[in-house]
């Protein structure tokens, strides 16, 4: 069996490992870089740049330090973005050596498909033959009318890594995942950071109480935002760009940042009869195929969830389903995590769904600031949630904010995955001192059982 | 300190009278400023919102706790104390004085009846503690 794949980030790495590993005959063909999004501009760039920069606000912030040791730190933009490239290259040699074990032969360059069987190599003027094609082109920064791209003052994510100094100051639009994340690290960098967001909170598509807390971690750090409002007019000043937001203020910035969403790489099948939905993102079934027989999309392209990790669960199933297996995605237990002013992690429902889905829904809610460990290690902001659904007594839905939140997550994912009783969850016994005990203490509250909790 | 001018809730809010005048200053108590602990953030009202007697008008964060703020009395908020936003530890040093919160307006001047003197407030105090 020949499958091919079209993209080389999370999506289509994994399709090709899997389908390696059960005997087909595998070909990548990759126009840009190995790793996508994620590896290259996304998640481990990203990551690699907060850590470096917490661990140096985490300094900053030591009241213990004397003045003259603080005033001797400060950031250098290019040795920062010399650990990012360290980092990236690291891993996307690892990546590139593991298909390459894997026996996935890899080709540069951009393909198109000219029929379900067949592949266009664009810069080699040649075709190649395939029984099966998985689609793992992903997506790229969506624009806005009135707010084009120009790669010096209207910057996407992507530009974002060509600067070359920090700004003085930048006006991020949009308060979902990407926006909050560059938001703390302009902030970090020293920048004046302004939040515009349509919706009315913050990270709008987390529970509200996670919302409401990050809202207040931005104003305790003086990171601006305005929710609800939208922009009317845009003015090019000397050295910067003047909004004016539905709210009447004006926010003058030398960037603007816009992070509204991601549109979907169909280029590849533009002539195809694959079927696209509004977005323009490619339909696909539970088992990833496409209309076409044979044909599969996995990945941001399928603008299901255009998170790394269901990604790699896509390009999995896919490769299976291509080859013969017939499986389906389980979208039912994933966890979410963003990296911003504070770690946010959320699985399952959040509060508001739970009620309209019409649970009975009892919740836990305890404070990291109740935690010895938050103390010691100097982080007691955020809280854990639970929810746990009366009648059957399992939790469907957690949300953390705070220290390693990214972490702590998959306790109670398992737990979900695995429709552990409450009341199982709450005898659980967890080491001390440790982070982990803000969730055994949350379990513990929706019983009223909370230890470090002053019942009222 | 003399707190003779000033007025309790059972909430540990305070009111500051200033003869007829219906803008009183409203801070926490010393007590309930001891029991917070360091305070490390306060979420302050927004000048010009109503609030209502007993309910919440601002949000303390201690390195222990978070806890609402009940207003004593109600009316509108004219007037917030800024220092509080850098400096909030101001509240724990001086609670009845630079710790001051907000300056409301009051709707109606006989909720001050339902409020308690410091004498009242101290053995309201103790009661509780026992």
């Amino acid at each position: 069996m020949k499958l091919t794949v079209i993209g080389g980030g999370p999506a289509g790495y994994v399709s090709a490992l899997t389908a390696r590993r059960l005997g087909a005959e595998v070909l990548l063909i990759e126009k840009d870089e190995l790793g996508g999004t994620c590896l290259n501009r996304g998640c481990i760039p990203t990551k690699t740049v907060i850590s470096f920069l917490e661990q140096i606000d985490k300094i900053k912030q030591q009241k213990y330090l004397s003045k003259q040791v603080l005033d001797c730190i400060s950031v250098d933009l290019s040795i920062l973005m010399e650990r990012k490239n360290n980092v990236v290259e690291t891993q996307k040699k690892g990546l590139a050596m593991l298909l390459k074990e894997s026996g996935v032969k890899i080709i540069n360059a951009e393909a198109e498909l000219i029929n379900p069987k067949k592949v266009l190599i664009k810069q080699k003027n040649d075709t190649i033959e395939s029984d099966r094609i998985i689609i793992t082109t992903g997506s790229r920064p969506a624009q806005i009318p009135m707010l084009d791209f120009d790669g010096k003052r209207i910057l996407s994510s992507d530009d974002l890594w060509n600067l070359k100094s920090i700004p003085e100051s930048i006006t991020i639009i949009g308060a979902g995942a990407i926006g909050c994340e560059f938001a703390w690290i302009f902030h970090l960098l020293g920048s004046k950071v302004t939040i515009i967001e349509l919706m009315p909170r913050v990270l709008p598509m987390e529970d509200e109480e996670i919302s409401k807390a990050v809202e207040r971690l931005f104003k305790k750090r003086k990171i601006e935002f305005y929710t609800g409002v939208k922009i009317e007019d845009l003015k090019y000043l000397e050295n910067s760009i003047e909004l004016t937001i539905s709210n009447g203020k004006k926010v003058i910035s030398n960037i603007i940042l816009i992070s509204v969403g991601r549109s979907y790489n169909t280029e590849c099948i533009k002539d195809s009869e694959i079927k696209l939905g509004k977005k323009n993102e490619i339909l696909v079934n539970e088992s990833m195929q496409t209309n076409i027989e044979g044909v599969y999309a996995a990945g941001d392209v399928n603008g299901k969830w255009l998170l790394a990790h269901v990604a790699y669960a896509e390009g999995e199933i896919s490769a299976k389903n291509a080859l013969g297996f017939n499986e389906k995605m389980d979208y039912s237990v994933i966890p979410s995590t963003i990296f911003t002013v504070s770690e946010v992690a959320s699985v399952g429902l959040k509060e508001n769904d739970a009620i309209e889905r019409g649970f009975k829904i009892k919740k836990g809610l305890f404070p990291f600031r109740a935690v010895g460990k938050a103390h010691a290690i100097g982080e007691i902001d955020g809280f854990t949630k639970v929810i746990l659904d009366e009648e059957s007594d399992r939790i469907i839905g957690a949300h953390i904010i705070g220290p390693k939140a990214s972490e702590l997550i998959h306790t109670l994912c398992i737990a979900i995955k695995c429709k552990i009783k409450g009341k199982e969850l709450k005898d659980l016994i967890y080491s001390h001192p440790t982070l982990s005990e803000c969730i055994g203490e949350a379990v513990r509250d929706i019983y009223g059982e909370a230890i470090h909790k002053i019942d009222k | 300190m003399n707190l003779e001018n000033y007025k309790f809730h059972k909430e540990h809010t305070w009111i500051k009278l200033s003869g007829k005048s219906k803008k009183v200053k409203v801070g926490i108590t010393d007590y309930a400023q001891e029991s917070l602990g360091d305070i490390i953030y306060i979420e302050l009202p927004e000048v010009d919102s109503h609030v209502d007697a007993d309910s919440e008008m601002a949000e303390i964060e201690s390195t222990k706790t978070s806890s609402p703020v009940i207003a004593p009395v109600s009316g509108v908020i004219v007037q917030v104390n800024e220092e509080l936003i850098e400096h909030p530890e101001i509240i724990n040093e001086d609670p009845y004085g630079k710790g001051w919160i907000a300056v409301i307006e009051m709707d109606n001047s006989h909720e001050i009846d339902d409020l308690m003197d410091y004498e009242e407030y101290e053995s309201y105090l103790e009661e509780e503690k026992e």
